[in-house]
């Protein structure tokens, strides 16, 4: 199979904005920037939600012998 | 299209590359030969983006997204700028590519794969020619503006697993100034009905546009408790003022404070299915 080159910076970018009211937007959110806002107290509802999602599923991955690294790790 | 293989699947899709009618826009050109429709795109989808996200509806994620460049509307307020309009933008899609792709997400726990744009219905046969070749695919999601053709939804039936629909507007009017087409309201409810007899899921989604709560977002409502009350109806409320948003007093406006949970609230007393 040919080498695919994937970009880096592309995989893992997460955009943020900061509306003018101190709002803040996400978008392409990893799971890594959701533990972060939800370790630094920012974490809604949807926020922690989703983290329940994101350790399910690296727990199905793990159980199916798929996973070694973390969900995110290169 | 139930009951065919995925060979005639194809075959049948790549016939819209040399007469295109994959959306509304039906321009009916030559893409191979050089023509050039509304979305401009040739018959080389391209991904300018590929990456596991986890800001789509639960039940989605830890989703893989494949970002396809080129769309058939004009979105005033569209995200993605010019990534979503120029077609040229990206990596060609290919079978190997994917393969890759599918593979490194599902080493990370992915758990849908999921088409996104601009729009992927103007790359459908690419599209499914790509997944014909390829293993291990996680379920598939549509992500698409619903503004396709009654032939391209035929393509797609059997083909995803999940239909994630953006129903953008509530009225002919609204689409016309802001998205630049016309008869919007027929023919995204017609293709809703469509996915809605298919043998997928479907999620009907609406972000939120300032200004636009009585003319786009009530007769949503309205018209999904008339017509589709049972089905997934999720509320957006990331509308940020891009591209060319600014040029109108509304656009160019953030959401107010509280607008996403007020009109879940809203939806959910009228008796929608509302997720997160």
């Amino acid at each position: 199979m040919k080498k695919v080159n994937f970009s880096p910076d592309e995989i893992n970018l997460t955009e943020l904005e900061i509306g003018p009211d101190g709002r803040i937007y996400i978008f392409g959110a990893s799971g890594e920037i959701l533990e972060l806002l939800n370790k630094i107290g920012l974490g809604s509802h949807q926020v922690v939600d989703r983290l329940e999602c994101i350790d399910l599923a690296k727990e199905c991955a793990e159980t199916a012998g798929m996973i070694k690294v973390r969900a995110c790790d290169e | 299209m139930l009951g065919i293989s995925s060979e005639q699947r194809v075959e049948k899709a790549l016939q819209h590359y040399e007469c295109c009618r994959l959306c509304e826009h039906d321009c009916r050109v030559n893409r191979i030969a050089g023509e050039r429709g509304d979305c401009k795109a040739d018959s080389t989808a391209r991904v300018y983006r590929q990456r596991i996200e986890v800001g789509e509806e639960v039940e989605l994620i830890p989703s893989h997204l494949f970002y396809l460049s080129g769309c058939d509307l004009r979105c005033s307020f569209c995200i993605a700028e010019e990534r979503a309009f120029n077609p040229q933008i990206g990596v060609p899609l290919t079978a190997d590519f994917l393969q890759e792709a599918v593979d490194w997400g599902n080493l990370r726990g992915t758990r849908t794969l999921q088409w996104v744009g601009g729009e992927p219905t103007i790359h459908l046969p690419a599209i499914l020619q790509a997944m014909a070749d390829c293993t291990r695919l996680p379920p598939i999601v549509w992500k698409s503006d619903f503004h396709g053709s009654t032939e391209a939804f035929e393509l797609l039936e059997g083909a995803v697993n999940i239909y994630v629909a953006d129903f953008k507007f509530g009225n002919d009017e609204c689409a016309k100034e802001i998205a630049g087409i016309d008869h919007y309201v027929p023919i995204v409810t017609r293709n809703l009905q469509l996915a809605k007899s298919h043998p997928a899921d479907l999620i009907v989604r609406h972000l939120l546009l300032p200004g636009h709560w009585g003319c786009c977002f009530l007769p949503i409502v309205r018209w999904m408790q008339n017509h589709l009350p049972e089905t997934k109806f999720s509320i957006r409320d990331g509308y940020l003022p891009r591209w060319q948003a600014h040029r109108d007093s509304r656009l160019g406006q953030y959401l107010p404070v509280g607008a996403g949970n007020e009109a879940r609230r809203f939806a959910m007393a009228a008796g929608l299915r509302v997720i997160q």
